[in-house]
């Protein structure tokens, strides 16, 4: 009984095709989890993705098992990336909040150093300009003294006698 | 259950604290602990980053010549001792709240309100 063509055809691809093409595949599997992992750390925040991709490499590298299993390691990764990065965008909100915070203290505390120099210097200015005012108005007064004293020395004995007058009426 | 810290206490997380706390002195790295907790590596991390982030837990690179070791650095995971304190807390808290509570018999029992326990066969004889 000779074969038919098709029963061949079919003994060929079941016996070699399909082992080939299963091996083939199988090889191609730790290149998968690497692209999924990769793939995975892209779904986190931009600031994160380096050092998680890096951390799930180097478990990637240690992993026990065969390449199904790698494959398995980064179908869930990449399926729990999603929570990872929800995680870790919460902190980056919080830390972008805290630093939004710090600024506005920051700025805050400079608008409150700026008005207190300010103020330093208006008040600084103040008591040169009254200092000033004080010494004129000092010397003034003892230039008047000085005056009044030089107007009653000129007048001589007698105005100060007049001036007297009164004084030696009341011992009268 | 939500922690002191604002994150759910599930059963995970609970698994992770108990890896970290089996031995609090020692760095972890994420396949040691998801192996040791029986979680799939896609349920550790987001766990791992929760506790991360509340200040639970500490992560750093391990100090390694990548070259001498033949392999990348990994990432190792500790509990801070703040940490380590409050997980032991909650873990406590956890075991507490799941403990059989006695029901209403018994609470009337130990009060003084059930009926006296007889003795069964062949006892107070």
């Amino acid at each position: 009984m000779g074969c038919r063509p098709v029963t061949v055809i079919i003994f060929i691809f079941t016996a070699i095709l399909v082992p080939v093409l299963v091996g083939e595949f199988v090889d191609w599997l730790p290149w998968v989890a690497t692209r999924l992992i990769r793939r995975a750390a892209n779904r986190l925040p931009l600031e994160c993705r380096a050092r998680y991709e890096e951390e799930w490499q180097a478990e990637f590298d240690a992993l026990p098992g065969g390449k199904l299993t790698k494959l398995l390691f980064g179908l869930r990764l990449y399926a729990g990336a999603r929570s990872t990065g929800a995680v870790l965008q919460g902190e980056i909100e919080m830390d972008t909040a805290a630093r939004v915070l710090l600024l506005a203290q920051m700025t805050a505390d400079q608008a409150i150093a700026d008005a207190r120099r300010e103020a330093d210097e208006t008040l600084g200015r103040a008591r040169r300009e009254a200092d000033e005012v004080l010494t004129k108005a000092r010397q003034q007064a003892v230039q008047i003294v000085g005056d009044a004293r030089h107007l009653v020395s000129a007048e001589g004995p007698s105005a100060r006698a007049g001036h007297q007058r009164p004084k030696s009426r009341r011992a009268e | 259950m939500v922690s002191p810290a604002g994150f759910q206490m599930t059963l995970q997380t609970q698994a992770v604290l108990r890896v970290l706390l089996d031995h609090p002195l020692e760095d972890h790295y994420g396949l040691e602990i998801s192996t040791a907790a029986g979680l799939p590596s896609g349920s550790l991390y987001p766990i791992l980053a929760r506790l991360e982030r509340a200040g639970w837990v500490s992560s750093d690179w391990e100090q390694v010549d990548t070259h001498e070791a033949g392999r990348p650095r990994r990432r190792y995971y500790k509990l801070t001792p703040d940490g380590a304190e409050l997980a032991e807390q909650a873990l406590a808290a956890t075991l507490k709240r799941l403990s059989p509570q006695p029901g209403l018999r018994g609470r009337l029992r130990r009060d003084g309100f059930g009926p006296a326990r007889q003795p069964g066969w062949g006892v107070g004889r």
